[in-house]
């Protein structure tokens, strides 16, 4: 099974989500190179201004991976997860659409067949012979340490072919936590909003479900909110910052996964968190 | 006359037709995160459209508000792809003009269109520095986290274009150009 990387383009700028990610792919013995020259998948953006646009900017990317016979493209951004998807299902609905994505792309030569699959890194690691290896990764089990899973919306929503989890009770994420040795809480805001690019139109609105998801990991006794997209963890480690409760640390599922594999918190760039996790971490 | 016409635009978007099975239930109203900073929910959005009003459903934040969770598209009894006809109403607002005007999204989102397009890739300080022009004193406030952002190694100033940006562009146009044919 070939898979290709789709990184996005916040990947760069997140708080250690791709230090951790090559991290722990290092340990894993896993690698995806990077879909070749790939480009912005278009977000919410697009599709509010010009459909068309907004169809061939991932298409051209799921062209390309297909070009170099990838059998998967894994991103590590929800909203990059399902802009390739949704596009995917759209052009295997509407055939007119098609055709005109695919006279866009001959002026590179390239050519959509929508056969590769779309999913979130999250899936890779639950892969039956790459989860026997995180499982046997683990030399510093993440015991004593209380987490809350937070999905955000666009990890299984809108629901399409390639999504492998449940919309509103999605549970892969719990299952890789509990491999770790973490104790997962219930809990409830696991999909909720967190109010994605309105943070910048809209912040007040916005502070506000961040106030409802921090204060339900609290609630449930979470040392620590762990995340899978760089937008959700910009949110909330914004909105925590700016709201006046004591803000739950936010950590990425990857900088766990490295903390349970023995690396360091160098390696997994636990410093260019806003919310100090040391505190939480001390529980270990 | 120009009433109808909007409409009958809306219902041509793919999907949009969809507003005529829905039965004002409201489940998407009460299950949307943002209902309650919007002039209507989706449900009276939905009614306002099906009853003529299209002008009035564009004048109002509703559809810039939303934020794309899909609860609403997940959960409507008559499958009806909320989100998706959310989408169609900013282009439909966007294109003809008829939107709330201290709405900010529409710019951000343009600045965001322009940075992709330039470089093939979004780089958010580029970003927010054409959408600061719209919005001077938000940035103001900002200016204060990108420094903060920037110190933790989070903020990377320069963009670095895609290496094929001129096969990119005539992507991009080509496009463009068939979607004008349409
Ligand atoms: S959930 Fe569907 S049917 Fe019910 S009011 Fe909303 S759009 Fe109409
Ligand atoms: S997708 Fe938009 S309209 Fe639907 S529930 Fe979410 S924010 Fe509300």
């Amino acid at each position: 099974m070939k898979a290709l990387f789709y990184p996005g383009c916040t990947l760069k700028t997140s708080a250690g989500y791709e230090e951790s990610i090559n991290a722990v792919n290092r340990v894993l013995e896993v690698g995806w190179p990077e879909v070749d020259d790939w480009n912005c998948c278009g977000a919410t953006a697009y599709f509010s201004l010009d459909e068309l646009v907004s169809l061939v900017l991932p298409a051209r990317n799921i062209a390309k991976a297909d070009r170099a016979e990838a059998d998967w493209v894994v991103t590590p951004c929800n909203a990059c997860y399902a802009t390739l998807r949704k596009a995917k299902e759209i052009l295997a609905e509407e055939l007119d659409k098609r055709e005109k994505v695919k006279i866009a792309l001959s002026e590179e030569s390239l050519s959509y067949r929508g056969r590769v699959k779309i999913k979130h890194i999250l899936d890779y690691y639950l892969l039956p012979d790459v989860f026997e290896r995180v499982k046997s990764s683990v030399v510093k089990p993440l015991s004593g340490l209380s987490v809350a899973c937070y999905y955000g919306c666009q990890y299984t929503r809108p629901v399409t072919p390639d999504v492998d989890d449940s919309a509103e009770n999605p549970t892969k994420m719990d299952l890789l936590m509990k491999a770790l040795g973490a104790d997962v809480v219930d809990f409830t805001a696991k999909t909720y909003c967190c109010g994605a690019a309105q943070m910048v139109t809209h912040e007040e609105a916005c502070l506000r479900l961040v106030g409802r998801i921090a204060a339900d990991a609290r609630n449930k006794g979470a040392d620590v909110i762990v995340t899978l997209c760089p937008l959700c963890h910009f949110n909330l480690e914004l909105g925590e910052s700016k709201l006046d409760a004591e803000p739950v640390p936010v950590m990425f599922f990857t900088q766990l996964m490295g903390l349970a594999f023995g690396l360091s918190a160098k390696e997994l760039g636990l410093k260019k968190l806003l919310i100090p996790a040391d505190r939480a971490l001390a529980k270990i | 006359m120009e009433v109808k016409g909007l409409l009958k635009e809306l219902m041509e978007f793919p999907g949009g037709e969809q507003i005529l099975k829905c039965i004002q239930c409201g489940t998407c109203t009460g299950s949307c995160p943002m209902a309650y900073v919007m002039d209507y929910g989706p449900r009276r959005l939905f009614a306002l459209a099906k009853g003529g009003s299209i002008r009035k459903a564009l004048m109002a934040n509703t559809y810039w508000i939303c934020a794309s969770c899909y609860f609403c598209t997940v959960r409507c009894p008559r499958g009806i792809r909320i989100t998706d006809i959310m989408y169609a109403l900013k282009r439909l607002a966007v294109k003809n003009g008829i939107f709330p005007s201290g709405e900010k999204t529409p710019h951000l989102y343009l600045a965001f269109k322009d940075t992709v397009e330039r470089y093939g890739r979004l780089s958010e300080a580029k970003m927010m520095q054409k959408f600061a022009l719209k919005d001077p004193f938000g940035s103001v406030k900002k200016g204060a986290l990108g420094l903060k952002l920037l110190m933790k190694g989070r903020m990377e100033l320069k963009v670095e274009p895609l290496r094929n940006l001129e096969a990119f562009k005539r992507v991009i146009d080509k496009a463009k150009e068939l979607e004008r044919a349409s």
